[in-house]
């Protein structure tokens, strides 16, 4: 489904990724942890034509993406799920929502679509008039990920869903990202805490410094002391 | 940090490149024997005009390259000058020389009024504040009916400057050498403001003020005399413009002259030496080329602007010395790829559709 | 007492064609982050077209007003691509100055080439219905204005029906807020773009059909309109429909109490005065966004 080879990324001067091969099956469930900072954020926001590549070559669906606009990319049935939320705060929960059914596709049957997620999500169909700007940190969150549902995916990429939540809060999303893994969907995810992701069954691959240092299952990952001492409960 | 390399780099960094002394010195000569070798009174006085303008436009670039703020109310600054220098000429006496000086001072505290609150707005609001001023001054002028500034008719009959028992002809060229003399006298004012401390200091402002802020630097300070000494150059140009041609009227603020000073500016570049006078010269020029055609004339000199604008933003003098540095970096040898990709021309942006994008944020 | 209300109703009549005016303004400003100098030239194209539908083929306001939406709607789009679509992204350029004097070209050059098509003399556009509706002593207000008010208020409403509940018009808000969420949904940043203007060109455009009558339509038609245009979107909050909604009320009924108490002329020094304290008092205008103004 995505290909990702020899993927260099920067800003300005600065380089953040450098020589990054990633493949995400169909079907699959992909992990990317690391330090904050090295790169796990703009690899995402690469792939989702963001962020320009100074090098390398992006695959989705057997065409190449890399170069293309953030739009088309999305278009294509690429669901990136940004870090930090990014809310139309002025819009309410509902308006957030119907927007991430833009594509004419996705518009026609929006009001199903619509129900659907207010089904996984009872808490956004309490809030559904409130404007996004008057939800907290955990219901931002929830929204986020709803306006991501509110499409069919190819690949949906989440970015930190852990990021500045508190602890029960973050079972709760993580509770939903199970529900969502077991629809079978294909999901690459981005998470700075690996305790969280310990428990799935998926593929990791660890990001330092913009290149992948080290890939396997979870359970390889878990039996690695050093990776362990450093990542786990960070 | 480093001292004085470090503060000659941020110099240098300005954008304002120290121009070729031997290409100044001719361009000067040129301009000096322009009255002798053509000795058409008409040309002498359009050249005179340009003059002016290049005084007032080295003010106002000097608060753009500098202070990092487009002040449409200069021109209401560079009318302050001019009434007050005329004024003071009608009414009291004052010779010509003292009331330049004075249209200078009066300028100078006219922008004081504005140098405060301006300092505090970002850009956009900034520069809207400053045309709010000049339109306020523009329409209380013309209001006016006390007979104070004469209304919409303005002020004639302002004397000459003292230059005692002249012809016309050897009048108007002293009036020539005088502006010439001006012009260089500001320019050379405005490079000794840049290379000192201060000048650094108002980069370091504009481009970090984390670090500005952290060395100590007041922004307010600066700001205020940044303002206040190019408030002062414009009202020189003011008090002159009023002695030679012996009327000052509203007509000189206003949207279309702004507009022609604006597109002066921005043709030459912006925070450069050479761009204001390249720029006024250009502009004249054509101006004067297209003065048949009085319609045309503004369609094909706003056509100028929109397209300099949006074909090279910082103006002709920065996307000529950026085209020569990369040629230079092209021609010589040891360059690394990454080195050559990341130049800092005007490069347009990659996949970037924001509007207010990696240019705010990456300093 | 009279004089006081009839003051009131004409600054309503005015505001809501100030509304119709500056609305386009602050959603370029939200959604390209432009303040676009050719809100102005949009209202005097307005007027020329309102004139020539009426002159040649004796049309009234209602379809001048379609027809020049129709052209402003080109003309903003056209403007989108040439003046401030080349400048985005630009590396070491301020974006806002740089596309503030682009469209400043644009609307010189507009006026310019008015000039050069229809001469110097204002084209004059008579009322399309004649009397007075009288509504108490002394009070009255020409028919004339109802219809104008009344379409401008039409006007508003539908474009308020667009923005809240139509895909495109969603579209154009999410831009505005948050672009990369936006683009990250397959909304298409350069068609909002294009879409922003041309219907904020539109807008103004009728407004100018709506000012034809009372104000000449000539080659300068525009200037006066930019800078009320200007004060009323900076006043409302630049980004903000309903801050410059009412922002254009305030002025309209502000305008009309100076004119009575103290002379039309002091009416422009007077306001733009006030918007200088507003900018030094609170930048962000009544409902602004905070996040905009300050360094």
């Amino acid at each position: 489904m995505l290909e990702v080879r020899n993927l260099n990324a920067a800003y300005g001067q600065t380089r953040v990724l450098e020589g990054v091969d990633l493949t995400v099956a169909a079907g699959e469930f992909v992990v990317v942890i690391g330090p904050n900072g090295h790169g796990k954020t703009t690899l995402l926001r690469t792939i989702s034509g963001l962020v320009p590549t100074t090098a390398g070559e992006i695959t989705f669906d057997g065409e190449r993406i890399d170069g293309e606009r953030p739009e088309r990319i999305a278009m294509r049935g690429l669901v990136h799920i940004p870090q930090g939320d990014l809310p139309f705060v002025d819009m309410t929960v509902e308006e957030n929502l119907v927007l991430g059914a833009f594509p004419a596709d996705a518009w026609r049957i929006r009001a199903e679509r619509l129900e659907r997620v207010y089904g996984i999500f009872p808490l956004l169909a309490d809030r559904r008039s409130n404007r996004a700007r008057t939800l907290s940190g955990g219901e931002r969150r929830m929204l986020a990920l709803g306006r991501g549902l509110m499409r069919e995916a190819k690949l949906l990429m989440i970015d930190e869903p852990s990021l500045g939540l508190a602890p029960v809060i973050v079972n709760e999303v993580y509770q939903h990202i199970e529900q969502i893994v077991a629809t079978g969907i294909t999901l690459l995810l981005v998470e700075e805490n690996f305790s969280h992701v310990q428990t799935f069954d998926a593929r990791v691959l660890l990001l330092e410094s913009g290149r992948v240092v080290r890939e396997g299952l979870v359970g390889d990952l878990l039996a690695d002391e050093i990776v362990m001492a450093t990542y786990l409960g960070t | 940090m480093k001292g004085v390399a470090a503060r000659g780099n941020l110099v240098d960094d300005l954008g304002w490149r120290r121009p070729n002394p031997v290409g100044v010195a001719a361009v000067i000569t040129l301009a000096a024997v322009l009255p002798i070798m053509w000795p058409n009174d008409y040309v002498i006085d359009v050249g005179l005009t340009a003059l002016i303008w290049m005084i007032l436009n080295q003010s106002w670039n000097l608060q753009l390259g500098i202070g990092g703020i487009w002040n449409f109310g200069q021109l209401a600054i560079f009318a302050i000058g001019a009434y007050s220098s005329a004024l003071v000429s009608i009414h009291w006496g004052v010779p010509g020389w003292l009331a330049m000086l004075i249209g200078g001072l009066g300028a100078a505290l006219a922008s004081l009024i504005i140098a405060i609150p301006v300092l505090r707005l970002r850009g956009i609001y900034a520069s809207l504040l400053t045309f709010s001023f000049a339109e306020v001054v523009r329409l209380l002028v013309i209001s006016d009916q006390s007979g104070v500034t004469g209304g919409t008719f303005g002020l004639s009959g302002v004397p000459d400057l003292a230059f005692g028992g002249l012809t016309p002809d050897a009048r108007q060229r002293a009036y020539y050498w005088l502006a010439l003399a001006l012009v260089v006298a500001t320019a050379v004012v405005i490079y000794v403001f840049i290379h000192s401390p201060l000048g650094a200091s108002l980069k370091a402002l504009r481009d970090s003020p984390g670090y500005a802020a952290a060395r100590g630097v007041s922004p307010m300070r600066m700001q205020v005399i940044t303002f206040s000494t190019a408030a002062f150059i414009a009202g020189i140009a003011g008090g002159f413009y009023a002695h030679y041609f012996g009327v000052v009227s509203p007509s000189v603020m206003g949207l279309a002259p702004m507009a022609l000073f604006v597109t002066m500016l921005v043709i030459g570049g912006l925070g450069t030496f050479a761009g204001p006078m390249v720029g006024t010269a250009l502009i004249m020029v054509v101006s004067e080329y297209l003065r048949d055609y009085q319609e045309a004339r503004l369609i094909i000199l706003g056509l100028i602007l929109l397209v300099t604008v949006v074909v090279a933003p910082r103006g002709l003098v920065p996307a000529l010395q950026d085209a020569r540095a990369r040629v230079q970096r092209w021609m010589s040898e040891d360059e690394s790829p990454i080195d050559a990709e990341t130049s800092t021309g005007s490069e347009t942006g990659e996949t970037s559709e924001s509007p207010v994008s990696s240019s705010k944020g990456e300093r | 007492m009279s004089a006081f209300l009839q003051a009131v109703v004409s600054g309503l009549v005015t505001g809501s064609i100030y509304a119709v005016m500056t609305v386009g303004m602050t959603l370029i400003y939200g959604t390209l982050r432009t303040l676009n100098m050719t809100q102005g030239s949009m209202v005097m194209i307005g007027g020329y077209v309102a004139w020539m539908v009426f002159d040649g083929l004796g049309w009234g306001p209602i379809l001048g007003g379609v027809a020049a939406a129709v052209v402003g709607f080109a003309f903003g789009v056209a403007i989108q691509q040439a003046a401030i679509r080349p400048l985005i992204g630009r590396r070491g350029v301020d974006f806002e100055m740089t596309a503030f004097i682009s469209t400043f070209a644009v609307a010189i050059v507009l006026s310019n080439v008015a000039l050069r098509i229809y001469g110097a003399r204002s084209k004059a556009v008579p009322p399309v219905i004649h009397g007075r509706l009288h509504l108490l002593e002394g009070i009255s207000v020409s028919w004339h204005s109802l219809v104008m008010a009344g379409i401008a208020v039409g006007t508003l409403l539908a474009l308020g029906g667009f923005l809240s509940k139509t895909r495109y018009g969603l579209a154009i808000s999410a831009v505005a807020q948050q672009l990369d969420a936006a683009r990250l949904m397959g909304i298409p940043a350069q068609r909002v773009y294009n879409l922003t203007m041309g219907v904020s060109s539109a807008l103004a455009a009728i407004a100018g059909v709506l000012l034809a009558s009372v104000f000449f339509v000539s080659p300068n038609a525009g200037d006066l309109p930019l800078l009320k245009a200007l004060i009323v979107a900076i006043f409302g909050g630049l980004g903000s429909v309903r801050g410059t909604i009412l922002a254009a009320y305030i002025i309209g009924l502000a305008e009309a109490l100076v004119s009575l108490y103290f002379g039309v002329k002091w009416s422009l020094p007077l306001l733009f005065l006030s918007i200088m304290i507003v900018m030094l008092v609170r930048p962000t205008g009544l409902l602004g966004k905070p996040e905009e103004a300050r360094l």
